[in-house]
């Protein structure tokens, strides 16, 4: 196996990890972004108090969307654009959009041909008994035919109208797992060389990227983001080289859960949140690699081997554990004002838009 | 690996169902000139009960953030902030006015250091940008929203047009302290909470085989001109030009209340210490701007009878 065959499988890995591990827990406090007004939290007396939970405050619009190459519009779900707000917390809609590889073929020594991939381009909130997922997918050129660069995106979209049907203020707070990203990258190979079962990296000109993001906005502005890119540079030539870079920016989502404290709002002020999950991924890298089976094999088989660019985001089903939910408080939390316009008061455990380096 | 990905994809088939069309697309050319005459009903921005924000963050790498927000009415919202190492402020202020040259940091006198805008003034015109020394980070944001009530009788086809200004993505590469930059942009148009138009790109460097840098660009989204230079530059500045976009956003019954939130976003950091060699000092830099052009026209939003 070649050391970038290696590298990307680990790359791999690394995406796929922490599914099972508890959340590292963060606060934050983006009252300032959230109201409008900076606002200290005396996060221990937070943990004490009892929340009051969003039922019939809080009215939501969700819709999912899916699009491959060459799409010209985005397919959604539910059944109809704009929705109803309803008052419950509604889980993702479901909603694909995809190509298949062929199956049940054979190549002209009757194996059976054998994709890496069922797609070769795939966008899809995906709803099943493994759980809730948004994922898109490129393998090789996405079967273009123009030779141009394949394409799969996916969203899912939560736009929230929060009132404080109390008479008095009360402060808000948004409470999630960070969707964590799923994904990676498998490069085209072939066996041969001098013994005939080395591995080689087919050497073409190639492009691919991806990207995922998480984005929730409080009327408007980012109170909480992440977003990975990760990028196989475009190449002027061909090159045996599919060495991949991730571009972090935002706070982390690997195994993070989060609180994130909005703001206070009057009583009677209705504002506006969003929860919005995206990704999408390219490729162009036409070449494949093939293994075959020794026809001395039963049913001999021949492996194809393209390049397949995954990038996604785990989601959670509405009202279970780590889907987004929404609550309000009271913490008196003194403030002083200082005469330069700067605020103090008791230290919150967080940093305001913390990001991650690499 | 490779088998656990086919896994989760087989799972999948067979659960999810295709949906319909959603009506977001860019106007055709027929479509975007037809958005004139007696029929046609056009609303611009401040026509309508509509808010500003803005936030701006900068945070040296080894210190805690500064960051800042307003919000208004039908008003303008606009913020600066700057983290400093060291010497004297450059004076910087909240756009407008526009940013004069002598306010940004030098950093022979700043070391590694940073600041950030953010504006969006009272006709939808933003400005956002950060400016990011040595090993420091920058985040600006800026946005309006509004809630539109379709205009007219019956069936109404529904447009919006605004204008994304120019961007200049910029950077210093030093020999003497070797840093990899990483900015982004993206602007995005919601529609009830979702991304019905938006523009995203990547600036990153890594040091090449000459110990100089190679600059990147990679783009996602809807195209502003930034396209080209995936392939690695030399060219440390990239610029665009502005241009006008016009959606199709689909068809709807008059009075149909629709959200809509326009949000402008740069971020940059710089992953090395600046160096002090001697008497002299080495910095990179990264720059990321959204340009400020007030004088553009004011986001619009037209309905028209649907045929």
């Amino acid at each position: 196996m070649s050391a970038s065959r290696w590298l990307t499988s680990l790359a791999l890995i690394s995406a796929a990890g922490g599914a099972g591990a508890a959340p590292t827990p963060h606060n934050v406090n983006a009252s300032e972004i959230g109201a409008g007004t900076p606002r200290g939290i005396n996060w221990s007396q937070e943990a004490v108090e009892s929340p009051m939970w969003c039922g019939g405050a809080c009215s939501y619009m969700q819709v999912s969307t899916a699009k491959i190459a060459p799409d010209s519009l985005l397919k959604y779900g539910p059944t109809a654009w704009p929705g109803n707000y309803v008052t419950t917390m509604p889980n993702v809609a479901a909603v694909e959009r995809e190509t298949l590889t062929p199956a049940g073929t054979t190549d002209s020594s009757g194996r059976e041909i054998v994709h890496d991939s069922p797609h070769y381009e795939r966008g899809a909130v995906d709803v099943n008994r493994a759980g809730e997922f948004l994922n898109t997918r490129v393998y090789q050129s996405g079967n273009q035919s123009s030779g141009g660069t394949g394409f799969g995106a996916a969203a899912a979209a939560y736009h929230v109208k929060v009132t404080n049907q109390s008479s008095g203020n009360r402060d808000y707070f948004v409470q999630f797992v960070a969707p964590s990203r799923t994904g990676g990258v498998s490069v085209p190979y072939y066996q041969g060389g001098p013994s005939g079962n080395q591995y080689f990296n087919v050497s073409q000109n190639k492009y691919a990227k991806s990207r995922s993001a998480v984005d929730v906005l409080v009327n408007g502005l980012p109170v909480w983001s992440t977003s990975r890119s990760y990028i196989i540079p475009e190449e002027t030539g061909q090159t045996t080289f599919y060495t991949g870079h991730p571009l972090d920016f935002g706070s982390a989502s690997a195994d993070d859960a989060y609180t994130i404290f909005v703001g206070r709002f009057a009583g009677g002020v209705t504002f506006e949140l969003d929860f919005i999950v995206r990704a999408e991924a390219h490729s162009r890298a036409s070449e494949c690699g093939k293994i075959n089976e020794s026809s001395q094999y039963p049913n001999p088989r021949s492996f194809i081997h393209c390049l397949y660019v995954n990038e996604g985001r785990e989601l959670y089903q509405a009202n279970g554990p780590g889907h987004f939910s929404i609550y309000s408080k009271v913490i008196s939390t003194p403030i002083y004002e200082l005469p330069g316009g700067g605020v103090i008061g008791p230290a919150s455990s967080t940093v305001l838009n913390a990001s991650q380096d690499e | 690996m490779r088998n656990l990905i086919l896994t989760i994809a087989s799972c999948s088939i067979g659960f999810s169902a295709q949906g319909a069309d959603l009506p977001f697309r860019l106007a055709t050319t027929s479509e975007s000139n037809s958005l004139t005459g007696s029929t046609v009903i056009a609303t611009s921005l401040s026509q309508t009960s509509f808010k500003t924000g803005a936030t701006a963050s900068a945070q040296r790498m080894t210190g805690s953030p500064t960051s800042d927000a307003k919000r208004a009415d039908g008003a303008i919202s606009k913020t600066y902030v700057q983290v400093l190492q060291e010497g004297a402020s450059p004076g910087a202020q909240a756009v407008p006015p526009a940013v004069a040259s002598t306010e940004y940091m030098e950093y022979e006198d700043n070391m590694n250091s940073a600041q950030a805008w953010a504006t969006m003034s009272e006709t939808g015109a933003p400005f956002v940008q950060v400016y990011a020394d040595g090993k420091s980070k920058g985040q600006a944001a800026a946005s309006w929203r509004t809630r539109y009530n379709v205009q007219g009788t019956g069936n109404r086809d529904v447009y919006v047009r605004f204008t994304i200004p120019g961007v200049r993505f910029g950077g210093r590469w030093s020999d003497s302290a070797p840093s990899l930059t990483r900015g982004k942009l993206r602007v995005d148009f919601l529609v009830n909470g979702y991304p019905a138009w938006f523009t995203e790109a990547v600036r990153w460097n890594t040091q090449n085989d000459s110990n100089g840098e190679t600059v990147r660009i990679d783009t996602f989204g809807n195209s502003i001109g930034l396209e080209g230079n995936s392939a690695g530059t030399s060219q440390a500045i990239l610029t665009t030009t502005s241009r006008v976009i016009t959606l199709k956003l689909g068809t709807y019954p008059a009075n149909k209340p629709l959200d809509f939130t326009m949000l402008y976003q740069v971020e940059g950091r710089g992953a090395s210490e600046c160096q002090v060699e001697g008497s002299d000092k080495y910095c990179g830099n990264i720059s990321m701007r959204v340009d400020w052009t007030p004088n553009a026209p004011q986001p619009t939003f037209f309905s028209k009878p649907a045929p």
